[in-house]
């Protein structure tokens, strides 16, 4: 019992980053409905940021955060002005070609410029922790859970409360009659982009903080938040931290007790079913369409 | 050396246009044709280093080696001005950093020859291929290099599952491969690969013998295997298994990890559970060094920080104890073939000289896998050299030339190379290596751990 407590409380983690990524899925899907299969390269070129500020200039928290998330931010501003603004009304499956490009782009950047050897990792949050019975937890992972909630309670509130927030729902639901109505649908996806990318530097930062080494395989994690963001509905803010910690708890109970070569198996399964049995997820918006 | 080959293809193409168009310009110029190089008579290997540098069992003196000359063999990687030599292995993935120092050792110690004259009067040119740690990337690259760049050789061909993919297609090229890193079965079950580096049976051996040692008796060890998901892992947990067992210790469940990944808390957890629930007392892991931090970090954060961890060559990188937590590491040791490039030898210390002289390499240099990769280039001339006795150096004369290498003296930087042994198990003595918090440091002579060795029983 203790074990699968041990289990749980890992999955809620590693899925709480997972819930981090998946949120960068749905804010670009929400506002441009585009699947931006760059989100988990965003990451990970923040941890490579994280590493320079932190470890290669020896800047403190804050300065290295701002530093991380104000690159990100220009980053997003790149990608729309640069990437994506030229091909706003193109099909989305267009958009979420040149996504993958982008990944492909960052990725050998990123190996061109740091190499293919790992980086030692940010050690910028406190260490240790405390126990539940006799189950450990860091402080890190507190922080980690902290920071998804946080940020996810925060975008839920912009999109539903703010103008901006609407702007970009009503965009995503009809780029044309957003038109007619004077949104300006650049400005929307400007601001989708910037906040995606803003996202990701956030995660990518604590993500440094919390791996082992900095790598080119951490690229992988925008993969396992793809189901995560599928279980929590594609269109929906709470639903991607939710989703992301079902899969993270239900890849760490399975990894546990079936052995590690189950971790995929079991990510990628929850994204099949979903599909299968409820397409719009546990919490998105149901599509309707008059016949 | 290393090169893009297109590049160097373009260039060769261009000049031989430029010979034909000067030849054909004018009949009296002979000037051209006599600087051009000669497409079956190589220069004499003048100032080849290896019969120097490779104080092997060999019965040709140096002068002998200097008379020697092969005619060119395109199809087998010899042309007029370069032998070609494959690189196949992981140079972008989750083992990139060991991976990368051993093909970094092989093209210093190719760039020390080619410096001095080359080989054969040629120079040595090795041509990469990244798999990037992708079974089916190790299969498109063999192809690739064999059929494409029709290289003579491999020095390394690394990852153990692209090698099962791979292996079968060996004895149809016939070329062979010195020095996997991988001391995977399959390596020591090929006739074409000649390994530098014990089998998995050898170092699991030493690694019972000092556990046994730790423990207090070989019946006190109870240990956990854990191993990467890939095939040779299964095959790390078999040698475990088998070995633990016979020499009358315990062993638990098998604990599987993947290199890929960034977190191992549940495999950490299963870990801890075992050391609870089954009194294990000792982990004896495969893997290498970036799954290694990622598994101890995780081992830290689950409270597993007492249990002794003993492991293949992978544990033998300065990157693990100095990125990974102290409170694990304290209690963990790898073994190993070669000697770390900070332990004096004469054959470190040259190769020390070199790498400064040069200035090349950067943190590569630094890991024991470029210490196998420079002795891989030793061995690469010396099996060369003597390839080119019976007058013509291809993947076959090659293959019965290293047959002949045994006592191969590397300087000090591995016991004697003896591919005479079963299963070409060249560097089959290992000993473990401690980290004493700045350095590595060998635990004794390879001689003191011979008796655990089971190829040696």
């Amino acid at each position: 019992m203790s074990e699968l407590f041990r289990y749980l409380i890992a999955g809620i983690a590693v899925g709480s980053i997972y819930g981090l990524v998946a949120l960068g899925f749905v804010l670009v899907f929400k506002a441009t409905s585009v699947l931006n299969f760059a989100q988990g390269e965003f990451l990970m070129l923040a941890a490579y940021l994280a590493v320079t500020a932190a470890v290669t200039n020896s800047f403190g928290l804050a300065v290295s955060l701002l530093f991380v998330v104000l690159a990100l931010s220009i980053v997003g501003v790149v990608m729309h002005f640069g990437v994506t603004k030229k091909l706003i009304g193109e099909p989305p499956f267009t958009l979420i070609l040149v996504t993958i490009g982008v990944a492909i782009v960052i990725r050998g950047g990123l190996l061109m410029f740091y190499g293919p050897l790992e980086r030692s990792s940010v050690d910028l949050l406190p260490a240790g922790g405390f126990t539940i019975g006799d189950v450990p937890v860091t402080w890190i992972d507190v922080i980690m859970f902290t920071v998804a909630v946080v940020c996810s309670a925060a975008f839920f509130a912009f999109f539903r409360w703010t103008t901006m927030g609407l702007k970009m729902r009503a965009t995503a639901e009809n780029l044309e009659a957003a038109k007619v109505v004077g949104i300006r649908p650049g400005q929307v996806f400007l601001m989708a982009w910037v906040i995606a990318a803003f996202v990701a530097g956030i995660a990518g930062f604590f993500y440094a903080n919390r791996v082992a080494v900095v790598s080119l395989s951490l690229s992988a994690i925008g993969l396992r938040a793809f189901p995560a963001a599928m279980l929590g509905g594609i269109t929906s803010v709470e639903g991607a931290l939710i989703g992301g910690i079902i899969v993270g708890v239900v890849e760490q109970v399975g990894a546990g007790y079936l052995g590690g070569e189950w971790r995929d198996v079991f990510a990628f399964s929850i994204m099949l079913l979903v599909l299968l049995i409820r397409p719009s997820g546990l919490f998105g918006d149901k599509e309707l369409v008059r016949v | 050396m290393t090169k893009k080959l297109p590049l160097r293809r373009a260039l060769i193409a261009l000049a031989s246009i430029s010979l034909v168009a000067a030849a054909c310009g004018s009949d009296d110029d002979d000037s051209t044709t006599t600087d051009a190089p000669a497409d079956t008579e190589a220069p004499a290997a003048t100032d080849a280093p290896a019969a120097t540098d490779a104080p092997a069992s060999t019965d040709g003196d140096e002068s002998d080696m200097a008379e020697l000359e092969v005619p060119d063999n395109p199809d087998n990687g010899v042309t007029s001005d370069e032998i070609l030599v494959g690189w196949l292995g992981d140079a972008t993935g989750p083992t990139a950093s060991t991976q990368t120092a051993h093909r970094d050792g092989a093209a210093a110690y190719f760039e020390k020859v080619n410096q001095e004259g080359g080989v054969l009067g040629r120079e040595l040119t090795l041509v990469e291929f990244d798999d990037a740690y992708v079974a089916e990337d190790t299969l498109i690259g063999f192809r690739k290099l064999v059929d494409d760049d029709k290289i003579l050789n491999f020095i390394g061909l690394n990852n153990s599952s692209g090698i099962d993919a791979v292996a079968p297609q060996l004895e149809e090229v016939g070329t062979p491969v010195i020095g996997s890193q991988s001391g995977s079965t399959t390596t020591h079950e090929n006739d074409y690969f000649w390994n530098t580096i014990a089998s998995y049976a050898d170092m699991v051996g030493v690694v019972q013998g000092r556990l046994a040692e730790e423990l207090g008796g070989a019946d006190k060890i109870v240990a956990i295997p854990v191993a990467l998901t890939v095939a040779s892992g299964d095959q790390w947990i078999e040698a475990v298994n088998s070995t633990i067992t016979d020499r009358g210790g315990t062993v638990t469940e098998a604990v599987r990890y993947d290199a890929r990944a960034d977190d191992l808390s549940a495999e950490a957890i299963t870990i801890a559970g075992l050391v609870e629930d089954k009194g294990a007392n000792a982990i004896v892991i495969h893997g290498t060094t970036k799954p290694f931090i990622v598994l101890f970090t995780a081992l830290d954060a689950a409270g597993v920080t007492e249990t002794i961890i003993g492991g293949m060559t992978g544990l033998v990188q300065p990157a693990v104890y100095q990125e990974a937590p102290e409170a694990v590491t304290d209690t963990a040791w790898g073994t190993h073939t070669f000697t770390p490039i900070d332990i004096d030898t004469p054959g470190n210390v040259e190769m020390r000289e070199f790498v400064e002289s040069e200035g090349k390499w950067g943190d590569t240099s630094k890991s024991i896998g470029f210490v196998q990769g420079w002795v891989n280039g030793k061995i690469q001339v010396e099996a060369m050299i003597r390839a080119a006795e019976t007058g013509e150096l291809s993947r076959a004369s090659l293959q019965t030339a290293l047959g002949t290498i045994t006592n191969f003296d590397t300087g000090g930087q591995s016991p004697l190379i003896d591919f005479s042994r079963p299963g070409h198990n060249g560097g089959a003595n290992v000993r473990p290596y401690d980290w004493d918090g700045t350095e590595l440091v060998a635990v004794g002579d390879y001689a003191e751990w011979t008796e655990f060795l089971p190829s040696g029983d």
